[in-house]
């Protein structure tokens, strides 16, 4: 091109299809959240998501999507959105899945632990309360009685009970005719 | 024994929940209890120290459950020449009130834990129980040679408990309450 002479520039901007995946580390049976992250954006596109286990979700009008891996084992995964005549495909990503649900045995083995140690609690808590005894015994002691004062106490009363006859009265109403007689 | 209850901790007001602290600690601190601590890991390993010292340290408070009357009774029938009023031919049925001169009390005790492994006695913790109470204008009913009801009077008290050497409970001399009467169901033979 020499120099003065006008050129016509375009500038084009590539399209890119991402897939990100939640959780990072998605486990067997887990659910795993898909996205499509297209840039730039494009409406009315046509999304559709291959899972590496020979399944796929089919066209959906949204970049989102959900699957549930039944197997343990390494899976490539890639989308493709679509409009028209255009088609976009991301790069593949590598989904790991593990075969041997750790996490679950880890859970599984704490429980076992604490169950195997509140047992073995129990059981010496048994033993304790079966072969340990606290037995007190009181003594009758020594006493000591030390009178304070040189006076003798004063002498013991006696009560005698003493049965008064007492007085009584005896009311008779006869008729019109009243009296009373004392006994 | 008698049917009327008046323990010692009652008597003193004394807080068994302190007392069970002291206890317990006081038990390794100062190995009042190693016999059984050596026996227990050597024959049950299982078993957990503390388990047993706490259970010592729950029953120490037993160690208060001293019945006061039975002491009081037992002091007076030996020094305070109660035995005339049994004399039948003298005061024959009838309830005679005897008034008792002002008098000091003092009482010493070793109550102690036994502390069983599979019934076997493997240690005990005694204890060292010392108290005394100045008593004024107690009187006592008696009938048929029987101490039936403690009239009471009022009265200062002191008392100490220790085990080893460790002071469980400590009361300076202050004054004490008594229930008005002590009734003593069918009584407490004077001789």
């Amino acid at each position: 091109v020499l120099k003065g002479t006008a050129v016509d520039v375009t500038l084009s901007r590539q399209t890119q299809l991402k897939v990100l995946v939640n959780p990072a580390n998605p486990a067997r049976g887990g659910n795993v959240l898909f996205h499509a992250h297209l840039e730039p954006l494009e409406k009315g596109m046509r999304y559709r998501f291959f899972f590496g286990d020979h399944t796929n979700s089919g066209w959906l009008p949204t970049s989102n999507t959900n699957h549930i891996y039944q197997q343990g084992g390494n899976f490539q995964v890639y989308a493709i959105a679509t409009r028209g005549l255009t088609t976009i495909k991301s790069q593949e990503v590598t989904i790991t899945i593990p075969l041997f649900p750790w996490s679950l045995t880890a859970a599984l083995g704490a429980g076992m632990l604490i169950l195997a140690g509140a047992g073995d609690y129990y059981h010496r808590w048994r033993q304790f309360q079966r072969w340990i005894k606290v037995a007190p015994e009181m003594d009758r002691g020594i006493q000591r009685v030390s009178v304070e004062t040189s006076a003798a106490p004063s002498p013991p009363a006696r009560i005698r009970a003493i049965h008064d006859p007492g007085r009584s009265t005896i009311e008779v109403k006869e008729g019109s005719k009243e009296g009373k007689v004392k006994i | 024994m008698t049917d009327a209850t008046l323990t010692l901790g009652e008597l003193f007001e004394v807080d068994p929940h302190e007392l069970c602290t002291r206890v317990g600690s006081g038990i390794d601190v100062h190995h009042a209890a190693d016999s059984a601590r050596q026996a227990i890991a050597k024959e049950a390993s299982s078993i957990r120290w503390p388990w047993v010292r706490d259970a010592v340290a729950e029953k120490s408070r037993d160690v208060l459950d001293l019945n006061v009357v039975d002491v009081l009774v037992a002091g007076w029938k030996r020094y305070m020449d109660i035995e005339q009023y049994a004399d039948q031919n003298k005061y024959g049925h009838e309830e005679i009130l005897a008034p008792l001169a002002t008098h000091t009390l003092r009482s010493q005790h070793h109550p102690y834990l036994q502390i069983l492994l599979k019934e076997r006695e493997v240690d005990r913790v005694t204890f060292d129980l010392d108290f005394s109470l100045n008593l004024e204008g107690f009187v006592l009913k008696i009938r048929d040679a029987r101490i039936v009801e403690i009239l009471t009077g009022s009265g200062t008290g002191e008392g100490a408990l220790s085990v080893k050497q460790v002071s469980l409970w400590d009361r300076e001399l202050k004054p004490v309450r008594f229930p008005g009467h002590l009734s003593l169901g069918q009584g407490i033979l004077l001789r």
